[in-house]
């Protein structure tokens, strides 16, 4: 290699972030994802091999080959890469790295960021490996191409979603203890996701003119976008847990309130069911009221002694990120969301609670009439809280292009209700192209209105009006910090901080 | 000459504790000072405030001029801080290491290689680049980490404990590490529990106990400031036991002993009550002949300021 050859080797990727590069290194060479894509390839190739060699040759053999297939690569990707990037970023909190990556010029967003592409690369790579297997499949009777492909599709963006979680639930585990709780509880949540999908990835590839029908479509894309906000959510709590260590004295006491959210409302909805109050709406509203209110009033009353100091430092520096991150989604905001978030997917997959719970909450193959309605007020929480975050934004003072990601949440909103109609214009469904879709509020509300009476939307109208009263002191008290930590600095004023004069002084000459 | 690093009036609570209460002291380029302090005093969380890593709840940081906490990115760029604790990345050399880091602080191309090349020969690692971080032994883990920190060429560098663990031969090859450094003209903060090692090369002392700072400049001005005792030796042209019973009498002097045919005593004060008592010996015609300071070291300095001598 000339010397020249060498240098543009070495310059190669300077434009890239850093700690991608570290971590996609590290993870190639590391024995786990060695094992691991090793375990999946041996699987595919047993499974492709077998298959061929004995399988009954008929029009099941594809669809059963493409249903074992996609489970193993599945299993690898959904639950396997993002534990492996739990881990990395829980191992920076464990051996102490973590303080020399802040020092460094990458922010807390660019860490987090380094490793989710991490896991993405090898969550392609994966992905990529087992093409060969999915086009045997696409050689067999009963497999076209879109099925395969919308699997894969599927498997890679649950896999992003699962790794943004993964990290965000990482960026809470300081200790060694909720380390060890929170890995368990993600392998436990990630396995009952990928078991929960299983019976539905059976009906999908069994019926494939589904795939044709625009309301599969519709849900699909309802849930990619939900993803899409739960990823987002999860980064954004990684990343504002990561530049605001002052949280973590508060951690404990809002990882219990969060877990105890998830957990109990399982029992509760659990109990109905399992005494034959199926249709149990009270058992929905419970759910949904333990999964927003908890977090909320914990999360509220455990943070709020650090978001003064917090706040004033910011301001003074005059930096929108952690600001942000505390105003458009505060502390309350964002365990109320991520609970949310999970109770749409796990409501969404109705199939899924079907089989665990044994409920008929649902009357279809995807969102029941009711989960919807669920689904759509939660969706809708989550993105009516931006805009108003956005407006008590507007008491500091920005960079200009900060305003772009602070509008990037709520245009995302946007973009998910006309890319709605976007597929209902394509797919030529009337209703979906006329605005009429899940998350398009207009319509949707204007529909709902009309069961106005109904007690558990009531309820839930109830609950939404809580939560806002939650949100309400924190916002006064974001306003009073804003207006007390501009005041001196508009007057010139000197802050009260100790004297100069009366220092000890060292060194010097 | 400006300080590079300010700190004043710095208060942090971690709920009713109060870990660090209105420290303030100053560094300054080409000057080592070492932070002292028991266990629990607050030396590390002082430090990570330096660092921009925690928000002091009061007061000040300024790094060359500017508040640290106002904007923590522009200070990080003139602090380079090395941590007591910290691990080396698996599957990782130490090569890929540095290069990591480097690129991490945003050096780019020819800059980057340069800086590299440079920081690997001050450090010694040249012979370590192909090793891997985790089969590094503590020493060179700690060459490794130095390495990464002066990585930016940072104008301060707080080092927190930074021999904590080495062997004799490590320890004085990183005390060589910090003398080269301050002669570079940074400014150094060192936290250690060795006394006497710090005493080697330190100009000054930061002593902090329970969140307070006791104490702070030069070694030797340090206990004058403070109106220490300062032990005396002195030998005389009569009985040595009459220059004790003489001293004995004196004002502030304390502890006069007879020592190795010469009289040894604590006074209180500063040099001019010295002088006064050399004065008094002269016309008491005791024939002073030898009269000498014995000097404060750093291990009793500290043991005085924190009150705990004879404990």
């Amino acid at each position: 290699m000339n010397a020249a050859t060498e240098v543009s080797t070495t310059d190669f990727g300077d434009g890239w972030n850093p700690l991608f590069v570290k971590e996609l290194r590290q993870s190639l060479r590391s024995r786990g994802f060695t094992v691991l894509f090793v375990l999946t390839q041996l699987v595919g190739a047993a499974t492709a091999v077998a298959a061929l060699l004995w399988g009954d040759p008929g029009p099941d053999l594809g669809p059963t080959l493409l249903t074992a297939l996609a489970t193993a690569l599945g299993l690898g990707i959904v639950v396997v890469i993002p534990i492996f990037a739990f881990q990395s970023l829980a191992q920076e909190f464990e051996e102490n790295t973590l303080d020399l990556l802040l020092l460094s010029q990458l922010g807390p967003g660019r860490i987090v960021l380094g490793k989710l592409f991490s896991a993405l690369s090898q969550v392609l790579l994966l992905a990529i490996s087992f093409a060969p297997y999915f086009a045997i499949c696409l050689l067999l009777e009963g497999v076209d191409l879109i099925l395969p492909a919308t699997l894969l599709v599927s498997a890679v963006c649950l896999s992003a979603a699962a790794t943004c979680v993964a990290l965000g639930l990482a960026s809470l585990a300081r200790s060694r203890a909720l380390r060890s709780a929170l890995l368990g509880i993600l392998t436990l949540a990630l396995l009952f996701i990928s078991m929960a999908l299983l019976p539905a990835l059976g009906q999908l590839v069994r019926q494939t003119q589904i795939l044709r029908a625009g309301e599969f479509w519709g849900t699909y894309w309802i849930l990619f976008v939900l993803l899409v906000f739960l990823a987002a959510m999860a980064l954004m709590t990684s990343r504002a847990h990561l530049s605001h260590p002052e949280e973590a004295a508060t951690m404990p006491a809002r990882t219990i309130a969060l877990i105890g959210a998830v957990v109990l409302p399982f029992a509760i909805y659990a109990l109905p069911a399992a005494r034959g109050m199926m249709d149990g709406n009270p058992g929905l509203v419970a759910m949904v009221a333990l999964l927003v209110l908890v977090p909320a009033a914990v999360s509220f009353a455990t943070e709020r002694g650090s978001m003064g100091r917090v706040l004033a430092r910011q301001l003074r520096g005059r930096r929108a990120y952690g600001l942000g991150a505390f105003l458009v989604l505060p502390g309350a905001g964002r365990g109320a969301l991520c609970a949310l978030a999970l109770f749409i997917l796990v409501g969404a997959s109705s199939n899924a609670a079907n089989a665990v719970f044994g409920t008929r909450a649902s009357s279809g193959f995807f969102l029941g009439d009711s989960l919807a309605k669920y689904a759509v007020l939660a969706s809708y929480a989550w993105i009516y809280l931006v805009p108003v975050s956005l407006i008590c934004s507007l008491f500091g003072k920005w960079p200009a292009w900060r305003w772009v990601a602070r509008l990037a949440y709520p245009l995302l909103a946007i973009v998910s209700i006309l890319g709605g109609m976007l597929i209902g214009s394509i797919l030529g469904d009337e209703r979906m192209s006329d605005g009429y879709h899940l998350l398009n509020p207009v319509t949707t509300w204007g529909e709902m209105s009309s069961g106005f009476a109904d007690r558990g939307v009531r309820a839930l109208f109830a609950i939404a009006a809580a939560m806002t009263l939650f949100m309400v002191p924190r916002w006064i008290m974001n306003v009073r910090e804003v207006l007390r930590a501009t005041a001196p600095a508009a007057s010139g004023a000197a802050r009260p901080v100790g004297s100069t004069a009366s220092m000890p002084t060292t060194g010097g000459n | 000459m400006n300080p590079v690093l300010e700190v004043i009036g710095v208060t942090r609570r971690f709920g009713r504790l109060e870990a660090v209460k209105d420290v303030s002291f100053t560094l300054h380029p080409g000057t080592v000072t070492g932070f002292i302090g028991p266990n629990g005093a607050g030396k590390t969380t002082t430090l990570r405030m330096c660092a921009t890593l925690d928000l002091p709840d009061e007061g000040e940081v300024r790094v060359a001029g500017r508040s640290a906490i106002d904007d923590p990115r522009a200070a990080r760029r003139v602090i380079g801080f090395m941590p007591d604790a910290f691990g080396a990345y698996s599957n990782t050399t130490v090569s890929e290491y540095i290069d990591f880091y480097a690129r991490a602080y945003g050096l780019r191309g020819a800059e980057r290689r340069e800086t590299i090349a440079s920081v690997v020969d001050f450090t010694g690692l040249g012979p370590l680049l192909d090793k891997e971080t985790g089969a590094l032994s503590k020493g060179m883990k700690q060459r490794l980490c130095l390495a990464k920190t002066l990585l930016p060429d940072p104008r301060v560098l707080l080092l927190d404990e930074p021999t904590a663990g080495l062997d004799p031969r490590a320890r004085v090859e990183f005390r060589d590490l910090v003398r080269g450094l301050a002669q570079l003209g940074k400014a150094l903060l060192v936290s250690s529990h060795i006394l006497s090692e710090l005493a080697e090369f330190c100009d000054s002392v930061a002593i902090v106990e329970r969140g307070r700072m006791v104490a702070a400049g030069r070694i030797d001005d340090v206990g004058g400031k403070l109106r220490m005792s300062q032990k005396v030796r002195v030998r005389t042209l009569v009985e040595c036991r009459r220059t004790v019973l003489f001293l004995a009498e004196q004002h502030g002097v304390r502890d006069a002993q007879e020592l190795e045919g010469a009289a040894v005593f604590e006074i209180d004060g500063d040099e001019r009550h010295l002088a006064e008592l050399l004065a008094a010996m002269v016309s008491a015609g005791l024939g002073p002949v030898d009269f000498a300071r014995e000097s404060v070291g750093l291990e009793d300095l500290f043991m005085r300021l924190t009150g705990r001598e004879g404990a």
